[in-house]
């Protein structure tokens, strides 16, 4: 605006408007000038500013004030002399060349010698800093001795490929032309006309769009409604008066049934506009459509699962803590089937008998090797227990026998005529033996061991024993690889066989199936059940774990738990094919041990983070229900000893209840009971 | 013990002469014991605490020997200041308390120690002056009131799990120098040993050793526990077989019960079955009059009932399968039972007046269980799994619990919210010292209250004997 317009400056006055015949609306108009900043506008350092603002100042012209003040007190122009005084002051004052009249203080201000410098600069086109210097001495920084540069930066030619025709372009235009050719592209293709129109009466259309709802039915009038109601239904005077107070909102009717002679006499519907009209703005502010809000809380996404309260029982606090004094650690525990026992092994080849509810140690064997694994014959009408020790397994019966057991024990142990091995059949490499000691006082019959098995040399340590649930046939297996690896003993006739003549990788554990005969074996990664009678593999199953350190088969021997050094604890349902049913993570560190209750619906893992966990499994017979896993308690005590937790546990029997019995690293047999 | 100098006077306080500021709650104080006060209603401070009443009762009594005294505000004992439990439970001020007062349970003090070679599975103090010991080492020891070890008795080859005395039957001639002795042990035997109540003399020839008389012959499996009846007739004992036996304590001139013998290595090989010739030292195979079949898993404990001649043939056992049962002996028929579901009872108590049967359990609970009445019962709770309980002889009130962590509990049953006393029962002395920072975990096994204000307590360190004071 106003661009090509001029305005005289005259100092201390604002410039008069100008007005001006608008281009847009052709109307004359007033026109300002723009606003020029001012040089060095930042007035700080003035000992006494004017401070009434950028106003014209000759809007006080008429008064004797220039403005007021930030408190609204007027500031009083300055005395300012006549035209003699002016005079006066040019001839003698030699200043007064310097002073000019200051519009904003409305006085002479007297210029100060920069200023005058700064005027006397900028009138001679010099530059206006005093202390600027334009004739500096050169630096050189480039040039000189070592400062030269060699130019252009890089000396590399210009590749050839800026000015050769591009090969793959090549490739692509012929790519083109080849489908042209081909006829599979068309150049100007007319396209496919869709039709425009649709079905209106067509039932696909009507699958997109919610079904339209039907309006609610109207009930049937009452007699109330009618213009000739009984007597009963007329309001009388109370009545009327009673509904006319109540404000409409209260009303529950919206009538008072009234008499009418004949329908003749009937009036026109006197709410009718006014129900019309609250039914548009119905239809207006509430359209029908049906909102399928999603609603989900997040809580009912996870499995509803019964509180561990409503579990019990299960183990959850430590009874006993039963310690050999040493410090090596408790590789191994095993609990008698009647519960009364608990044997353990360590690693300094001492095997100690415990009282499984008192914790007293009732005997100890010192082996002088390590002990690799314990195990108590399931059989209830004898009672000895197996310790595999390297290269050789022993069998110890326990004290205190009542004298029933004892007999049969050592009927089964060291009968009179022992079994002489079947000929060809037995492999020469295993070696039973049995304690030829006459047995005159029962006390001293647990002092040695009744039957040594010696295994082929080289087998190394049993690292587990198992029974078959009948207690005549046990399996060892050994860290030895190959087929040393695992053998199955029959006590009754004396007899070892290697049920495999070859087998992959390490063998980690072994099972007898409690009720058919199958035999599972597992290595690092697989699990392979075999079924002894027909001597084949019937399945493998696929743990996914890299490294299986325990299994413990359910009671009912339809499912099949398997813990993992990598943490993990896989339980399969056999019949379920050959992948885990569920994968539960939970441990910080490798599991170590696994172990189904005999009795209870109760599994529990142990590992090297120290804890044992406790597990509600229950499984139903029914096929279509999945088994349910619970958990349920964390069990800390025994301490991490050179990176070791809980090496083994138990679920004692027998007893009616489910106490746990647990071999730490920390040299320690612990008893947990519910 | 209270001391009626102290700074603080109370005064009797009838209602009204209390200054303003003071916050008062009134109070009806009532008693069972001798000590009856007016049954007036008091206005006490809120800030009164057990210590402060004692002395009001002391003071209205006038005794001459200060007694103190305890409080049970709606079956809980007063712990803290009065007005801090109004607070707690949220009761009025204007409201009437009504408070019982008993006497005091003084702190326990130890009497004596006996240190064993072996755990000390159970203790019987019943007989004045004497005290019997069954131990892991399969001896059973008697000591007399100056811990002198009268007599090692032998015999069994397992453990001895339980020990009583046969009290002297009135038909039976006694002239107090011997004392019947029963035993039960893990070897599937119990037996009654005669012993004479005299120190041996060194320089007899002939000492007069305890003489086995009988051996009883039932249990095919460990027995748990072994008790005699008030009249000294009858004896019962339980089993890890299920079976409760009861036996008479007279002794036949004949074995009962055939011995069976098992093949061994010298024997041909056929199981069969003869009559052991009668070894003329050897205790006679003694046979059951009745055998009581009715728990489904072990019995842990059999007691008969405390009331002797009012129900003479009254008994109680627990056991693993969860329950309590009470027998009618001479019918051989359980008349009732009480359950606690999956509470394993290790030990059974029953209190003098015969009314409240409380349970050791292996879950850290006692269970009491009111005679007849088969509701849930009530829990007291405990540090460990309880092992051992005891009632106390004459005052149906006190019962004593011990537990595997080695800590005794004396209950009030009247307040049974937290114990009494609490106490920790190291066996021997020197062991525990021996073995520092064992010493907490030193179990304890068995426990007998038979002896008024003597608590025998039997465990992995050999038996104390505590003093403990609960008034008269």
């Amino acid at each position: 605006m106003g661009e090509g317009l001029k305005w005289e400056r005259k100092p201390g006055s604002y410039p008069e408007p100008k007005i001006i015949k608008s281009t847009i609306t052709g109307e004359p108009k007033k026109v300002y000038p723009p606003i020029e900043p001012e040089y060095d506008s930042d007035s700080s350092t003035e000992e006494d500013p004017n401070r009434v603002g950028r106003i014209p100042m000759h809007w006080y012209d008429d008064l004797p004030h220039i403005g007021y003040d930030i408190n609204g007190k007027r500031i009083l122009r300055p005395a300012k002399g006549d035209e003699l005084d002016k005079f006066l002051a040019a001839t003698e004052d030699p200043t007064s060349w310097m002073s000019g009249f200051d519009h904003t203080s409305q006085k002479d201000t007297q210029l100060t010698s920069q200023e005058l410098d700064l005027i006397r600069r900028l009138q001679d086109a010099e530059v206006p800093d005093a202390s600027y210097n334009p004739y500096e001495d050169t630096v050189e920084w480039f040039t000189g001795e070592g400062k030269q540069e060699i130019m252009p930066l890089t000396a590399r030619p210009e590749p050839k490929s800026r000015w050769q025709p591009s090969k793959w372009e090549k490739q692509k235009i012929l790519k083109i032309v080849r489908l042209i050719r081909a006829g599979r592209i068309v150049p100007n293709k007319p396209k496919s006309k869709e039709p425009q129109w649709y079905s209106l009466w067509s039932t696909e259309a009507e699958t997109r769009r919610p079904p339209p709802l039907t309006a609610p039915k109207v009930p049937l009038p009452k007699h109330a409604e009618s213009y000739n109601p009984p007597e009963e239904y007329l309001p009388d005077q109370e009545e009327t008066e009673k509904y006319d107070d109540l404000s409409d909102e209260d009303k529950v009717k919206t009538y008072l049934p009234k008499k009418y002679d004949s329908l003749r006499h009937v009036p026109a519907y006197e709410h009718f506009i006014h129900e019309r009209q609250n039914r548009l703005l119905d239809l207006y502010l509430a359209p029908r459509i049906r909102r399928v809000k999603l609603n989900i809380n997040p809580d009912s996404m996870l499995p509803s699962l019964p509180s561990p309260q409503s579990l019990r029982p299960f183990p959850v606090f430590e009874a006993l803590k039963m310690s050999g004094g040493g410090n090596s650690r408790a590789r191994c525990v095993s609990v008698s089937p009647d519960g009364v026992w608990t044997v353990s092994g360590d690693e300094d080849g001492i095997v100690r008998l415990w009282e499984t509810f008192v914790g007293r140690e009732a005997a100890r064997w010192k082996l002088g090797k390590r002990v690799g694994a314990v195990e108590w014959c399931p059989r209830k009408d004898v009672s000895y227990f197996l310790v595999g020790v390297e290269d050789e397994v022993f069998a110890f019966m326990p004290p205190y026998l009542p004298p029933a057991v004892e007999s049969a024990t050592l009927d089964v142990l060291v009968p009179r005529n022992p079994p002489q091995p079947i000929g060809e059949q037995t492999d020469k490499s295993v070696k039973w033996s049995q304690e030829s000691i006459s047995f005159k006082q029962s006390a001293s019959t647990f002092s040695a061991p009744l039957i040594v098995v010696g295994l082929p040399p080289g087998a190394g340590m049993p690292k587990q024993i198992t029974f078959h649930r009948r207690g005549d046939y046990f399996a060892t297996v050994s860290s030895a690889e190959g087929h040393n690896a695992i053998w199955i003993h029959q006590l009754s006739k004396r007899h070892s066989q290697s049920p495999f003549k070859k087998i992959k990788g390490m063998i980690q554990r072994v099972l007898f199936h409690p009720n058919k005969p199958h035999f599972f074996v597992a290595t690092q990664r697989y699990v392979s059940i075999y079924d002894l009678s027909a001597q084949k593999l019937l399945k493998t199953l696929y743990t996914g774990s890299r490294w299986i350190s325990s299994m413990d088969i359910h009671p009912t021997g339809d499912h099949l738990i398997v813990g993992g050094y990598d943490k993990k604890l896989m339980w399969f349902d056999l019949d379920l094919g050959n992948k885990p049913y569920k994968v539960l993570r939970y441990h910080t560190k490798a599991i170590r041990s696994v172990a189904f209750s005999p009795t209870y619906p109760l599994f529990a893992s142990s590992s090297d983070d120290g804890t044992i966990q406790i597990f509600h499994a229950r499984v139903y017979s029914d096929l279509m229900t999945d088994a349910l896993i619970v958990p349920l308690k964390v069990l800390r005590g025994h301490a991490i000893t050179d990176g070791l937790g809980v090496l083994e546990l138990r679920f004692t029997a027998g007893l009616g209840t489910c106490w746990l019995v647990s071999a730490g690293a920390d040299g320690e047999v612990r008893v947990w009971c519910n | 013990m209270v001391g009626l100098s102290s700074s603080i006077t109370p005064a009797e306080l009838p209602s009204g002469s209390v200054t303003a500021p003071i916050k008062t709650h009134p109070v009806v104080l009532t008693t069972r014991t001798q000590y009856l006060i007016p049954t007036e209603k008091y206005m006490i401070p809120a800030t009164w605490r057990r210590f402060n009443l004692s002395q009001l009762i002391n003071k209205v009594l006038a005794l001459p020997q200060p007694i103190p005294f305890d409080f049970i505000v709606n079956g809980e004992m007063l712990r803290v200041s009065l007005g801090d439990w109004c607070l707690a439970k949220g009761i009025e001020e204007e409201e009437t308390l009504e408070i019982e007062y008993i006497e005091s349970v003084l702190p326990p003090e130890r009497v004596s120690s006996m240190p064993h070679p072996d755990w000390v599975s159970s203790i019987s103090c019943e007989q004045k002056g004497y005290l019997l010991t069954g131990s892991y080492d399969s001896t059973v020891r008697l000591y007399n009131d100056g811990q002198q070890l009268l007599h090692t008795i032998g015999g069994h080859s397992g453990p001895v799990s339980s020990v009583c005395l046969i009290p002297p039957a009135s038909t039976t001639m006694s002239d107090g120098s011997e004392a019947l002795i029963a035993s039960a042990s893990y070897d599937t035997t119990a037996r009654i040993v005669s012993v004479p109540l005299s120190l041996p003399n060194p320089d007899d020839m002939d000492p007069p050793y305890p003489k086995p008389l009988a051996s009883l012959c039932l249990h095919t499996s460990a027995v748990s526990s072994i008790a005699a009846n008030v009249s000294g007739k009858n004896l019962l004992t339980g089993g890890w077989d299920t079976f409760i036996g009861v036996w008479s304590t007279e002794i036949p001139e004949t074995d009962e019960v055939d011995e069976v013998v098992y093949p061994t290595f010298d024997a041909d090989r056929k199981k069969r079955r003869k009559v052991s010739k009668k070894d003329l030292n050897g205790p006679v195979r003694k046979g059951p009059q009745t055998v009581l079949k009715s728990h489904t898993n072990r019995v842990s404990s059999v007691r008969w009932s405390p009331l002797g001649k009012g129900e003479a043939n009254v008994a109680y056992s627990c056991g693993w399968d969860f329950t309590v049962r009470c027998w009618d002996v001479e019918a051989g028929v359980c008349t009732g039972t009480l359950a606690a579901a999956e509470k394993a009872m290790l030990d059974l108590a029953i209190t003098s007046n015969g009314k409240m049967i409380a349970t050791a359990n292996g879950d850290r609970t006692i269970s009491l269980f009111q005679v007849g009445n088969p509701a849930p019962p009530t829990q007291l709770p405990h540090t460990s799994s309880v092992t051992a309980i005891s009632a106390h002889p004459n005052s149906p009130h006190h019962v004593v619990s011990g537990c595997m962590d080695g800590t005794v509990r004396i209950w009030d049953l009247r307040s049974t919210t937290s114990a009494v006393e609490s106490f920790i029962a190291v066996g021997d002395q020197q062991k525990a010292e021996e073995s520092k920072g064992k010493k907490a975990k030193s179990k304890v096994l068995g426990l007998d209250w038979s002896r008024g204000n003597l608590i025998g307590c039997a465990g992995e360190l050999g038996v104390d004997v505590w003093k403990v004071n609960i008034g008269n």
